[in-house]
């Protein structure tokens, strides 16, 4: 089942996952894809339809902001590069090649998957642990506590030529 | 001044070792992560930068090539020493003459028992906007990282000492078995 982490430090009861409309997160994305793998510093904000999601060197500089509105997605990078589109998906490939889902990245990462989602294998706390959604393998290999409605800490999410490893360091709602 | 204290560390110190405390201040004024470690670091242009709090992370410069190892992503991702400014401030402090060549250096006045200068980088490759070095006694004693989107990283280094014997090994690494190796 998902390894749990060691005793964390004191973390506030959590919301029920179907009701997060808002969320931020601080943590670290290890993307692996031939020549463009890379690890780089994960800072999420989330608020309804709009996503702020900074990618950052170890020290914690920006090195590319995604921004997403419902009108619409930036991509703005350190050296002063702006690019826009109709939708973020299409812009992350500006860092993973590969269109990722951002709708289903946020399902993903707090713990839950879409309607279409199958092969669902919850853990003994009932949470899930592994599907396949929108074409994607996701794998929830820790929760940051024993709690049913405990958020996710480790998550892993492939799809062909692609895989995302995802550590949340800290969960900010 | 501080320039002058910069050089006297740069041309006095061949290998150095500190504790280093990070703290990343958004543009909002939020403060971000916070982070610990050790560091040291081989002139010209070897060091090792490790984070040991929260995570383990550690970044490595040989001279040729940058490694970086995420222990608990399993991940280890080489890049050319070219990306190196961007990843960590021990390779400005270990390089040759990256200091002199590669930035403006200004007087920043001095505050909090520091004296500062400003380094612009001169080509905007730096992955950052400005950096700040805060000297007393010839030495480093704190570092700001300004990024290119508001974004501030305050560094605070101790225990700094200055031309320590070092362990052979400390600028090579070598890939764990089983971690996914990326990048060059």
């Amino acid at each position: 089942c998902a390894s749990t982490p060691p005793a964390p430090k004191e973390i506030p009861p959590r919301p029920d996952r179907e009701s997060l409309q808002k969320f931020a997160l601080n943590g670290r994305v290890a993307i692996l894809q031939g020549t463009k793998s890379n690890t780089v510093r994960l800072a999420w904000e989330h608020a309804g339809e709009s996503d702020a999601i900074g990618f950052a060197s170890p020290l914690g500089s920006l090195l590319a902001e995604l921004q997403r509105t419902r009108t619409g997605a930036i991509w703005l990078t350190a050296d002063g590069e702006r690019y826009e589109a109709r939708t973020a998906d299409r812009l992350i490939t500006r860092l993973t090649d590969t269109p990722v889902p951002i709708d289903s990245l946020i399902l993903w990462i707090t713990g839950r998957v879409g309607g279409r989602a199958e092969n669902i294998l919850r853990d003994p706390f009932g949470r899930i642990q592994s599907a396949r959604d929108e074409g994607w393998e996701v794998r929830i290999t820790a929760y940051e506590s024993e709690l049913p409605n405990a958020l996710p800490r480790n998550l892993e999410v492939e799809y062909p030529g692609l895989r995302l490893k995802i550590i949340v360091e800290e969960w900010l709602l | 001044g501080a320039i002058d204290q910069l050089n006297q560390f740069l041309d006095a110190t061949k290998t150095a070792s500190a504790s280093f405390s990070q703290k990343v201040i958004s543009k909002t004024g939020k403060p971000g992560q916070s982070a610990s470690g050790t560091m040291s670091f081989l002139r010209p242009g070897k060091f090792r930068w490790e984070y040991t709090k929260p995570y383990s992370q550690l970044i490595v410069g040989d001279g040729a090539k940058l490694w970086s190892y995420d222990k608990e992503l399993n991940q280890v991702v080489i890049k050319p020493m070219s990306a190196a400014l961007g990843a960590t401030p021990a390779a400005l402090l270990a390089g040759s003459n990256d200091l002199k060549k590669n930035f403006t250096l200004k007087e920043d006045g001095s505050a909090d028992g520091l004296e500062w200068v400003e380094a612009l980088p001169k080509s905007n490759e730096a992955g950052f906007e400005r950096v700040r070095i805060g000297l007393k006694d010839n030495l480093p004693q704190a570092m700001e990282v300004h990024d290119n989107f508001g974004q501030t990283t305050l560094l605070q280094f101790s225990g700094f000492v200055r031309n320590p014997a070092l362990a052979t090994g400390s600028f090579s690494f070598t890939p764990p078995k089983g971690a996914d190796v990326v990048g060059e």
